[in-house]
C-alpha cells in the first residue's frame, strides 16, 4: 500500500541530451584542447584578480586601521565582501574569501560602536595585508587554517554570547 | 561543435567577473547560446521567457550588499511560496514550479568554502550536480557529462523535490523497500504526464 505522503518518482525526458543528439558522445566534443582553453581563461582571470582588487582591499585596510568601529567602516567591509568574496572563492583565493566573509559577518553583528573593534578588525586586516602582499592562493595551508580558526574564537572571546 | 550549437545554457551569478568567466569557459567548450542572470529573480524570469537546457548557478546569489528582497520589476511577477533570494531558494523555486517546462532543467551549483556542509546544502536544494570552487574547466565538463550519461529520476516528496539523491547504481539483490506513489514519464517537449506506472 502506498499513501499520499510517500514520494513520487518522475522520469522526465532530458532536453539537454535531445539537443546535443542522442548518438553524440560529449567526451569527443570536450577535447583536451577545449578543456585547456577553458582552463587558460580561468588562469588569466585569476592573475588579474588580485591586481585589480588591490586598490579596494587597500582602502579597506586603511579604514580598518584608522576608523575600525565606524559606520563608514561597516559599510565598506560589507560592500567589499559582497563585491570580492565570490570572485575570490571562485578563483581559488580561499583565505581572502573567508577573511572578508568573517569581517562582513562581524560588521553586520557588531558595528558600529563595538569597543573591541580595533582588535577584531585589526586581526582581519593583518590577514588581508599578508594575502595581498604574498598573493596567497588557497587557504594558506596549515598557518592559514590556524589563523582562520582563530578569528571566530577572537570574536567569541569579546562577545561570549556567540560561543557555540 | 554543431551538437552544442542548439543547447541553451543559463549562467546565474551575482558576481560579474565569475558570470563572464563561466560564459567564457562554456564558449571555449563549444556552447553558443549562453544567457546570463545576476540573481535568482532574474534567473526565474529568463526561465519563464525562454527555453533553457542547462542552468549553472552560484550557491549564494546575493543581489545587494544588504540582500534585501527587491520589488518585482513587473507587476505580474509573483514569486510564490519560495522566494528565489539565494542559490538554494532559486533551485527550490524551479523544482517546485509544478507544470512549468523548466521544472526538470538540469542544474549545476557552484559552491564555495564559506558554506559549511556546502555539498549537502546544494544537494538538498535539488541540484543535479555540485561544482566546488575554485572553478575548474575539466570539473565543469565532467559535471555536464555526468548529467547527460547518468540521469537520475526526479523525486517529489513532502520535504524534497529534485533529482534522486541516491547515486549508487550497485545492483540490489533484495526486495525493493523504497515506495513511490506513482511513476510518471514526462516528454521534454511538453512536460505533460503521459503515463503512470
Amino acid at each position: 500500500m502506498t499513501s499520499d505522503s510517500e514520494p513520487t518518482m518522475i522520469t522526465a525526458d532530458q532536453s539537454l541530451k535531445e539537443r546535443i543528439g542522442k548518438d553524440v558522445d560529449l567526451k569527443n566534443i570536450f577535447t583536451e584542447e577545449r578543456i585547456q582553453a577553458g582552463q587558460d581563461a580561468i588562469n588569466e582571470v585569476k592573475k588579474e584578480f588580485i591586481t585589480d582588487s588591490m586598490e579596494k582591499i587597500d582602502e579597506l585596510i586603511k579604514m580598518g586601521r584608522s576608523r575600525p568601529g565606524s559606520e563608514e567602516a561597516k559599510k565598506l567591509f560589507i560592500e567589499t565582501a559582497f563585491s570580492h568574496k565570490g570572485s575570490a572563492e571562485s578563483l581559488g583565493y580561499k583565505l581572502l574569501a573567508l577573511t572578508l566573509d568573517s569581517l562582513a559577518k562581524y560588521s553586520e553583528e557588531h558595528l558600529p560602536g563595538d569597543p573591541h573593534a580595533r582588535i577584531i578588525v585589526g586581526k582581519h586586516v593583518d590577514i588581508l595585508e599578508i594575502v595581498l602582499r604574498d598573493q596567497v592562493m588557497g587557504d594558506g595551508d596549515k598557518i592559514g587554517n590556524e589563523i582562520l580558526a582563530a578569528l571566530p574564537e577572537l570574536i567569541a572571546h569579546f562577545h561570549p554570547s556567540e560561543k557555540k | 561543435m554543431a551538437a552544442l550549437a542548439k543547447v541553451s545554457v543559463l549562467v546565474v551569478d551575482s558576481d560579474e567577473t565569475i558570470r563572464n568567466l563561466v560564459t567564457k569557459v562554456l564558449t571555449h567548450l563549444g556552447f553558443k547560446r549562453i544567457s546570463q542572470a545576476t540573481s535568482g529573480f532574474g534567473g526565474i524570469k529568463t526561465l519563464r521567457d525562454q527555453r533553457v537546457d542547462l542552468v549553472i548557478t552560484d550557491w549564494e546569489l546575493k543581489f545587494s550588499a544588504t540582500n534585501s528582497i527587491p520589488e518585482p520589476e513587473t507587476p505580474d511577477v509573483e514569486w510564490g511560496d519560495i522566494i528565489p533570494d539565494n542559490g538554494a531558494n532559486f533551485v527550490k523555486h524551479i523544482r517546485a514550479s509544478d507544470g512549468a517546462p523548466f521544472r526538470f532543467v538540469p542544474i549545476i551549483m557552484l559552491t564555495g568554502p564559506t558554506t559549511p556542509n556546502a555539498i549537502l546544502y546544494a544537494r538538498d536544494s535539488g541540484v543535479n550536480e555540485v561544482l566546488m570552487k575554485p572553478l575548474d574547466s575539466r570539473n565543469l565538463c565532467n559535471r555536464i557529462i555526468n548529467i547527460i550519461y547518468h540521469p537520475r529520476p526526479f523525486i517529489t516528496s513532502e520535504n524534497y523535490q529534485g533529482p534522486c539523491r541516491r547515486r549508487k547504481t550497485i545492483a540490489w539483490g533484495g526486495r525493493e523497500e523504497r515506495r513511490f506513489r506513482q511513476i510518471q514519464v514526462i516528454k521534454f517537449q511538453e512536460h505533460k504526464k503521459v503515463s503512470q506506472a
